[in-house]
């Protein structure tokens, strides 16, 4: 109730509108791009080191894109309207491309799934019984055809749709980053610069969480981590949050040296409002300290062993993943609590615990798309595919 | 082409899911949207025939002329009787009381105009709550305000 500030605000100035579920949703978004562009590397510029996650990536990324909905229905006043962006989208509104962009995404990534666990699926057919047979049997479209030719085909659109898929994925985040990018009220957001940073970051989010899964679901299935793939993840990990804290970075220094009026406002912003989450994580904690561990593994290695690796790798990511949601946060809600006067602070926002943008569900969405990967799991293998070489023998 | 069977029934399959959600929006497309511009037309002519919720100063005279008068005396002329209890239309239908009117005692009421922020005007009359209240030597209750404030004529 009370609502404390200072400086000067004009009077909508006042409340946060965009709260934690627009801070999740860009949040969301990322994991699906990075997670995608990460078995990409696999599908398409054929990194064979990744092949143990390059399943695993695409179907977090899947899950994830099932999430991510939730955040923005759970913005709404009125959810029961979401649907009306595809029946009446307004071509000026950059939000309401969402829904198209997200359905062709979607299709897409389906399509490619699918692909990939073809002969997994005609295998599982030919091997289960009665209803579970049927349902293998409808996934696999009725076709057994496992050749070599059939084979071919397949590699050949998986290469195509892995290649579509990369302009999507960069689409589908890039754009987020633009509804921000293209706010020009907002001094702390309107850059071109945006999508392009919240491309990177979402990479980075992507690779981490991936780590994270692959090392966690090894565990579960009693597996081994293979240490090529785990030395790889790190290596790019390296490589995109050092990309994306620079472009980070960049776009403040600029803002410094400019030293135009807004600095005056986003000055304080950094080093007093926002001190704790933009200094302390998504600088140091969460993009400083990641950068060294995983400095120590990728230009150690030699001297690591793979209990050292993965612990450092894990470590770093889990760091990596809080300091995105960081940079989330720092700019969603960070570009709300400055008046547009840029001369004054609200107070800064915390949310609720059960609120509708509350903290449980936002955790709630984050759970479903790990428990969608197991369920997945369940009914094709995530890991490794059943059967390496000879499927011919397999004629259900 | 003999080994793209499947493929072509992935193809087929998406076509289909397309005629569908084009199917779907041609049956859920309102029917007057975009004829004048971005909204749905014949939303104009449904809200000019719903019934009016609200009241006005002089739809609560009627019954409660005292009230009003003493409203009307004081620094909260400008405000209006709804605002601070419901609309009318909860509270009479058809010229008649169907329902009691919700009279809100607490500070939080008087806190939506009067709280101290930077955000409202200078001379816009703001108290920082609680401690105004306190300052002035009252006990914080339910009702504190009107211990020394007359809901209708602050001043009195
Ligand atoms: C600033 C807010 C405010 C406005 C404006 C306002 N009221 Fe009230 N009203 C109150 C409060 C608070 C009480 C309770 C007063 C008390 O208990 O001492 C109250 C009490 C009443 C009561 C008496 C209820 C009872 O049980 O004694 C009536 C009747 C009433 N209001 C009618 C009106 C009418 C009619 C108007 C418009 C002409 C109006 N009010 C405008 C806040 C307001
Ligand atoms: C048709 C006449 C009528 C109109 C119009 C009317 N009231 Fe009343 N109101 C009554 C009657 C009758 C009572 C109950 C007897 C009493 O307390 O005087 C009442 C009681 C109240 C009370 C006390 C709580 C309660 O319900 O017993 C409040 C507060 C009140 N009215 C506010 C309003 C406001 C505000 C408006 C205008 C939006 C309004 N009334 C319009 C007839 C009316
Ligand atoms: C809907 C907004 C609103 C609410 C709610 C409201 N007021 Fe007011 N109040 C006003 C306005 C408007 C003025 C007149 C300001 C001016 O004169 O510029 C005012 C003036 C006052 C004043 C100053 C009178 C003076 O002599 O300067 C006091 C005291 C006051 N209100 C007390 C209260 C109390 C107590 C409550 C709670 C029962 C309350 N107000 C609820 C809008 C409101
Ligand atoms: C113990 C008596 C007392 C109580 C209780 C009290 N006030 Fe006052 N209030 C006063 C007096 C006396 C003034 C006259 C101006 C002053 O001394 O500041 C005043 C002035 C005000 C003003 C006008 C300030 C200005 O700058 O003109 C507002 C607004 C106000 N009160 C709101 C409230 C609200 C809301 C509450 C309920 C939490 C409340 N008061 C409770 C005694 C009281």
């Amino acid at each position: 109730m009370m609502i404390e500030n200072d400086g000067f605000l004009f009077p909508n100035d006042l409340h946060i509108l965009w709260k934690l579920m627009i801070v999740m949703y860009p949040y969301v978004t990322g994991l699906v791009a990075g997670a995608f562009i990460l078995a990409s590397l696999y599908h398409v510029f054929h990194r064979n080191e990744l092949r143990p996650i390059g399943r695993l990536s695409l179907v977090a990324s899947l899950g994830f894109l099932l999430a991510a909905p939730a955040t923005l229905q759970l913005h709404l006043g009125h959810p029961e309207r979401g649907f009306n962006i595809m029946l009446t989208p307004n071509p000026s509104s950059a939000m309401a491309m969402f829904g198209f962009i997200y359905a062709a995404y979607l299709a897409l990534l389906v399509f490619e799934i699918w692909l990939v666990h073809r002969v997994d699926i005609i295998m599982l057919a030919s091997r289960s019984r009665g209803v579970q047979r049927w349902f293998y049997k409808v996934l696999a479209l009725g076709v057994y055809d496992v050749s070599e030719e059939a084979r071919h085909v397949d590699h050949g659109v998986l290469v195509v749709l892995a290649a579509l898929g990369i302009p999507g994925a960069a689409l589908l985040h890039g754009y987020v980053g633009f509804i921000f990018g293209a706010v020009k009220a907002n001094p702390w957001w309107s850059t071109p610069l945006m999508p392009i940073i919240f491309l990177c970051s979402a990479i980075v989010s992507g690779i981490a969480m991936v780590v994270i899964l692959y090392q966690v679901g090894v565990k579960f299935s009693g597996r081994r981590i293979d240490a090529a793939c785990m030395q790889s993840l790190a290596r790019w990990l390296w490589l995109f949050v050092i990309i994306s804290v620079t472009l980070e970075l960049l776009e403040i220094m600029t803002l410094a040296y400019e030293a135009a009026d807004e600095w005056q406002i986003i000055k304080p912003l950094l080093v007093d409002q926002l001190a704790f989450s933009f200094i302390g994580i998504q600088l140091i904690f969460g993009a400083l300290i990641p950068i060294i561990l995983l400095g120590i593994v990728v230009l150690m290695s030699r001297y690591l062993t793979d209990q050292i690796r993965n612990t450092l790798c894990f470590v770093a990511s889990l760091m990596l993943l809080v300091q995105v949601f960081a940079m989330r946060w720092n700019v969603v809600i960070g570009g709300q609590i400055f008046s547009k006067s840029l001369r004054g602070f609200r107070e800064t926002y915390f949310p609720g615990l059960f609120d509708k943008e509350g903290i449980v569900l936002a955790i709630l969405i984050l759970v479903f798309p790990l428990v969608f990967i197991a369920l997945f799991n369940r009914v094709l293998p995530v890991f490794e595919p059943l059967d390496a070489g000879n499927a011919e023998s397999l004629k259900p | 082409m003999e080994h793209a069977k499947h493929i072509i029934r992935a193809v087929l399959l998406l076509v289909v899911a397309v005629v569908v959600f084009v199917l779907v929006r041609h049956f859920l497309y309102p029917k007057s949207f975009g004829l004048h511009g971005y909204y749905r037309f014949d939303s104009v002519a449904e809200y000019a025939s719903a019934a009016p919720v609200h009241g006005d100063r002089g739809s609560c005279a009627a019954c409660h002329e005292e009230k009003a008068a003493t409203l009307t005396r004081g620094k909260h002329a400008s405000v209006s009787c709804e605002v601070c209890h419901a609309p009318l239309s909860t509270h009479v239908q058809e010229e008649a009381r169907v329902a009691p009117m919700p009279v809100d005692r607490s500070m939080q009421l008087c806190a939506t105009c009067h709280q101290k922020l930077v955000a409202r005007p200078k001379g816009f009359p703001q108290v920082v709550l609680p401690d105004h209240a306190v300052e002035k030597g009252a006990q914080i209750t339910n009702g504190v305000c009107q211990e020394c404030h007359n809901a209708h004529n602050p001043s009195e």
